[in-house]
């Protein structure tokens, strides 16, 4: 996830203008920044159409001598250079690159493409969550008739997971956003609140941090969908199990419950800040330390030291608060994947590329810096010293790759998504907005996002198991 | 006997070979058509085509699992049975009925003033009033986020300064007015501008009569003007009915500063769009979105019968 271009706002109109460009930019996902991470460097998706069915996959390499021909969508920032470095080292293989947008924007012209059956390509980026729309839809190769079995180890267990579905495998993961807590330690300390450990904890500190100062909260009310299913998955929770047609919704198991109730609670208090994530304001509570924490995906850090770069040295990165300290769980908040089409008529190259630009040691090590920014999802990598021991200027000294790489490893690996991740996150946005203006709890919000999911599951011609 | 022969002579009294022929005629009426086919072509092309496709769309559904099926009404029964849907109406009904009043009532206010001879400089004021309406909407509610954000807008900053609370303009029991504050400032210069041309039509000397007849300014306005302009009242205020039920732009850039606040489905158009280009749910956006003209029609019909009431009625 490049986080890093979901440009942080200046207070000031400028902060409204840049929001709106965000906002444009991904074909109006408002609350969703997990599909609007890159928007920045995204041209918009019907701008690259054209060029899209120009280069329709065939077989017509004439031009280009006997090389074979795949084209690649990606919104990954700067990665043409890599595309670039496989070009080179592949003579029998040339990968042409196109941003065709960053999340729904690419799917959108992805989807079209697919309807149409025209200029598909043969490698695009999909996010974790949108993985099993596709899957279900048919649309993407299953790559173990390819040997993708081979390179399964070299993954962290729980994004094989997520890009697996029965016996198939359906792309490689690229690149992960395991949970963290980030504080601004320094204001913690200024009144003696300790960073919290578990839940528990937390909610003991915001209302000691609020009680010490009236304009300062630990953290802040969010109705981001990325974020929610984040907790849900950190705390154990398995909303969605899918078997080919049958599918099992659970969003009232403790696991789930415990998560609402918690916010539910918070809310009530009054000890949370009602400003919501990625907003200017939100960006400016940062600045102004009047939000001390927040819990984001590895790709958080980035947006802290732009929000409040004067701040610098004053934040820490933190393993997320546990439900149960003794058995630590963590869940996921954004990261993509790189699937090959069925619609490809070159599978094979397009597999071959899709393997070397995840699993290159060189390659997935290159990616989690420059533009790119990306966290990685390889052993390989995330166990390397030159990454892992990087000491980024802001923090102070922290090795927050080590805390994050730890993180990474308590992912659950049972967590999976529903074949309608667009129908869930609308669903919850919805919702959320009545439990904001206090005319239903989180609690309520959980049993609507059941029946509503289920209704739609059988409405989609799902086999809803109890 | 000569009469029989006089009237078959009457009855032919144009040569048969001076008669248009059907070729002829068409001639003759075809120029219209020409000068109405560049319409004609855009209509169709760009208005009856969608509405087809749209209407087509609507009558089916693609299922995940199971493909694409025809299923007649069933996609409308759905729509009227959701209560998103009925929601978003809600909201713009109730935005309608705070809104389209004060709008129009300041636009009529304005009109009347700038009519009579109390104000001076009469241009500028009439430019001032229209300016905003030259604001593209996405850009006010750009604007109006801005001067509403509680943490970085000018009019918290200024509370701050003077050591008072700031507003909250954008909680869930004030975004409607909030919304209904930017449509204001926005349309009603160009709600004044019908009303100020169809009193400018009115003759003068109805109210020269009535000031001789000793008629107050008050008077003249209520009993004279008001009545004489009431169809392009009536006028203004379908269309605002019309742009309350389409309400979009507004809600859909303040979902960046309020995403708490304003859900996907806060308006019809809002939530048909969402339907569209993120659940994907092509046909039932379309089931909607036909429901949302027909209640469109509905209160229009309605506000015209109510507004000519009488006349239909005699």
């Amino acid at each position: 996830m490049q986080r890093r271009t979901f440009q942080p706002a200046v207070p000031g109109l400028a902060a409204v203008f840049l929001l709106a460009g965000t906002l444009a930019a991904c074909g109006g996902t408002t609350a969703s920044p997990s599909s609007a991470s890159a928007s920045a460097s995204a041209p918009s998706a019907s701008a690259s159409a054209p060029s899209a069915s120009a280069s329709a996959p065939s077989a017509s390499a004439s031009a280009a001598g006997p090389a074979t021909e795949i084209t690649f969508w990606s919104w990954v920032p700067g990665i043409q250079k890599q595309v670039d470095e496989f070009n080179a080292s592949h003579p029998n293989i040339k990968v042409k690159y196109l941003n065709a947008g960053a999340g729904n924007a690419e799917y959108t012209a992805l989807k079209t493409a697919l309807q149409t059956n025209t200029g598909v390509p043969d490698v695009v980026q999909i996010e974790y969550q949108h993985l099993p729309s596709f899957i279900s839809h048919g649309d993407l190769a299953n790559l173990v008739t390819l040997g993708a079995n081979d390179i399964k180890g070299q993954f962290v267990d729980w994004t094989w997971a997520q890009v697996s579905q029965g016996d198939g495998v359906y792309a490689y993961p690229q690149d992960a956003g395991p949970m963290i807590m980030m504080c601004n330690k320094a204001l913690l300390g200024k009144y003696s609140v300790v960073v919290p450990t578990t839940w528990d904890e937390l909610v003991q500190a915001s209302t000691k941090l609020h009680a010490a100062d009236k304009k300062v909260y630990l953290t802040n009310f969010t109705a981001d969908q990325g974020h929610f299913f984040g907790l849900l998955w950190q705390s154990g929770a398995k909303p969605f199990q899918v078997d080919g047609q049958n599918i099992k919704i659970n969003f009232t198991s403790p696991e789930v419950t415990r998560v609402a109730k918690l916010w539910d609670g918070l809310l009530k208090s009054g000890n949370l800040s009602p400003i919501d994530t990625y907003t200017p304001d939100w960006n400016t509570a940062l600045a102004k330390q009047t939000i001390a924490c927040w819990t984001a995906g590895a790709w958080g850090p980035s947006l802290i030291e732009s929000a409040a770069p004067d701040l610098k040295n004053d934040w820490q990165v933190y393993q997320m608060p546990q439900w149960d300290a003794s058995k630590p769980i963590n869940g996921n908040y954004g990261g993509s994947t790189i699937a090959v089409t069925k619609a490809s008529a070159h599978q094979q190259e397009a597999e071959a590329f899709d393997r070397w630009l995840n699993t290159d040691p060189k390659i997935t090590l290159d990616l989690t810096g420059g533009d790119a920014n990306l966290f990685p999802a390889t052993k390989a990598t995330l166990s390397t010293p030159s990454w892992t021991d990087v000491k980024p200027a802001f923090w102070g000294g922290q090795q927050t790759h080590k805390v994050m790489a730890e993180g990474a490893q308590q992912v659950d690996v049972a967590f999976g998504w529903s074949p309608f991740t667009d129908f869930v996150y609308t669903t919850y946005a919805e919702e959320l907005t009545a439990v904001k203006a206090g005319t239903i709890t989180f609690e309520k919000a959980m049993q609507d996002l059941q029946d509503k999911s289920t209704a739609y599951a059988k409405d989609q011609g799902f086999t809803v198991l109890p | 006997m000569s009469n029989v022969t006089s009237e078959r002579r009457s009855g032919g009294l144009l040569p048969s070979h001076a008669r248009p022929g059907r070729w002829q005629r068409l001639g003759r009426n075809k120029t219209p058509y020409l000068f109405l086919a560049p319409f004609m072509i855009g209509f169709a092309v760009f208005m009856i085509f969608p509405l087809i496709y749209v209407l087509n769309l609507s009558v089916f559904r693609t299922k995940i699992i199971g493909g694409k099926t025809f299923v007649g009404l069933e996609n409308y029964v759905k729509a009227f049975q959701d209560p998103s849907f009925w929601e978003g109406v809600r909201n713009v009904l109730t935005f309608g009925l705070i809104q389209i009043p004060i709008m129009l009532g300041l636009a009529l206010l304005a009109a009347l003033l700038l009519d009579s001879a109390v104000i001076r400089r009469q241009t500028l004021f009439r430019l001032g009033f229209f300016l905003p309406f030259a604001v593209p909407t996405v850009v006010a509610a750009l604007m109006w986020g801005y001067l509403y954000g509680q943490a970085f807008g000018p009019i918290a900053q200024i509370a701050r300064a003077l050591g008072l609370d700031p507003p909250e303009f954008l909680t869930s029991g004030t975004i409607i007015p909030a919304i209904a504050n930017i449509s204001t400032w926005q349309f009603t210069g160009y709600n004044m501008l019908i009303l100020f041309a169809a009193l400018k039509a009115v003759p003068h000397e109805l109210f020269e009569a009535a000031r001789v007849d000793g008629a107050s300014g008050i008077q003249i306005a209520l009993r004279i003007r008001i009545p004489l302009i009431a169809p392009a009242i009536v006028l203004t205020g379908i269309f605002s009915i019309i742009g309350t039920l389409q309400l979009f732009n507004e809600p859909s850039v303040l979902r960046a500063v309020a995403p708490t606040i304003i859900p996907p489905n806060f308006t019809p158009n809002l939530y048909v769009y969402n339907l569209a280009f993120q659940n994907r749910q092509f046909d039932y956006s379309a089931a909607i979105s036909f429901s949302l003209a027909a209640i469109t029609a509905l209160l229009s019909s309605l506000v015209l019968f109510f507004a000519y009431r009488r006349r239909l009625l005699r």
